[in-house]
């Protein structure tokens, strides 16, 4: 707690306060508790058809099977086949796991939610190809595995990156506050994080609208802040990771907007037809990077979900 | 460079082909939802939500069709034989049914010679039981 709060520091800045942008993130999304502070998980209203509730207490899995794709910004990379997407979640009172995220809901009604949220930060899904990230696939944000491969052609000796010290952007898990508000067929979603395993003290802010039309069509939009040192640990490019006479990256912080539209199709109590097409576009100071080659990321989805 | 240029030439185009695609396909789906004139079988309401203590759903339900070609038309719950009303030469009908049921209920709008289902809606139930728990839900997410 003590390390949110330290970053809600007043700092003066050319005879100005300047106030720490995320800490008032982190602010505005506590203050949303002592209103409802009374209320607890009972409040919500749960219904024994509704596939968005489940039961306390007992491990839920789903598996999805289908066809889709995410295009692979990196250099020299391949596309990312999407083929089997496995689910695995848990709820007990206020505690839930859901895939690689771990919550515990500070107040819950039914219009609005405060979650102490710890979640990884996808972006290490590139450069390991056993990172967790790709075990449990969780589609919540670009990502892929990094498989470069040169052909020795003149061109790639001067694009060339020593894709061994590549390898060295380690997993690492983000926690922090999120904030849901629900009105009408709109859900707004705020979440504020920052490093959790000291892999590079960063911190990263997503964003979320989504808006249902019917009960089977929904569109998103959002976008992902990375701050200077989270986007330079897995984009920026030190001196020794390059071989030719190119200088190195200092990647800056970034802001990655996306678009997406769902289609979700019940067949029957725990399956369901799925479709997703998303189009994000990468932050500038990303998308400069030398271990890229393309600003935006295109994933797409259609399959059957099977809920057990 | 050239090949740069063109790479983010063609990125631009894609997300405003995308953005564009998103905006007439949504306007179009609005726009369709509001027609009242559509062919279809539509309840009103479209579910019931019991809490613990209550037994059963008891309400009015509104149940209008549409047809695009005149007929004789019979209403059907639940695979009954007789039906619930029959309407002769009609393309079109509003009926309010008291109705009393513990699960879902299915209607049928039926061509009264062939029996053919022409279109069927389910009236959902939904009963509150206190060991649930609702899913987080995270739009950020891709699912």
């Amino acid at each position: 707690m003590a390390m949110f709060f330290s970053s809600l520091s007043i700092l003066p800045i050319r005879n100005q306060l300047r106030v720490d942008t995320f800490g008032c993130l982190i602010f505005l999304i506590l203050f949303a508790l002592p209103t409802n502070a009374q209320d607890d998980g009972e409040s919500q209203e749960c219904f024994q058809e509704d596939t968005q509730c489940v039961e306390e207490g007992q491990w839920n899995f789903a598996v999805s099977f289908g066809l889709g794709l995410r295009t692979n910004p990196l250099s020299k990379s391949s596309n990312i086949p999407l083929l089997i997407l496995p689910e695995i979640s848990y709820y007990q009172g206020n505690f839930f796991i859901e895939n690689l995220d771990f919550g515990y809901r500070l107040m819950d009604t039914n219009d609005a939610s405060v979650t102490l949220i710890a979640t990884p930060s996808y972006d290490s899904v590139f450069f390991n190809r056993w990172d967790p990230g790709n075990l449990l696939v969780n589609l919540s944000s670009f990502g892929g595995v990094s498989s470069p491969t040169f052909d020795g052609t003149e061109q790639d000796i001067t694009t060339q990156i020593n894709s061994d010290e590549l390898n060295n952007r380690k997993f690492s898990y983000l926690g922090g506050f999120e904030y849901n508000m629900k009105f009408d067929d709109n859900l707004l979603q705020l979440t504020a994080l920052t490093d959790l395993t000291n892999t590079h003290s960063g911190k990263e802010i997503r964003f979320a609208w989504a808006h249902s039309f019917n009960s089977i069509v929904s569109s998103t939009l959002g976008l992902t802040w990375k701050d200077k040192k989270l986007s330079n640990y897995y984009y920026g490019v030190e001196p020794d990771e390059i071989i030719d006479d190119r200088g190195a990256y200092d990647a800056g912080a970034s802001v990655s907007p996306f678009v997406r539209i769902t289609l979700n199709n019940p067949t029957s109590d725990n399956n369901s037809w799925r479709l997703s097409l998303e189009y994000q576009k990468l932050g500038k100071q990303i998308a400069r990077s030398p271990i890229l080659e393309d600003d935006y990321v295109v994933t797409f989805y259609v399959g059957k979900r099977f809920g057990f | 460079m050239d090949s740069t240029k063109n790479n983010m030439g063609l990125t631009k185009i894609a997300g405003i082909i995308l953005l564009l695609f998103y905006f007439t396909f949504f306007s179009l789906l609005s726009a369709k939802e509001v027609e009242t004139n559509s062919s279809g079988l539509f309840l009103s309401p479209e579910s019931c939500f019991l809490l613990k203590y209550e037994k059963s759903c008891d309400l009015v339900v509104k149940i209008s069709w549409r047809t695009e070609e005149e007929n004789e038309y019979c209403l059907y719950q639940n695979k009954n034989n007789s039906p619930i009303q029959c309407w002769k030469k009609s393309n079109h009908a509003t009926v309010d049914l008291m109705i009393n049921f513990e699960e879902n209920v299915l209607f049928e709008l039926r061509a009264a010679q062939t029996q053919e289902i022409v279109f069927s809606q389910i009236l959902k139930f939904y009963r509150k039981v206190s060991n649930l728990k609702r899913r987080r839900r995270n739009p950020w997410s891709f699912y």
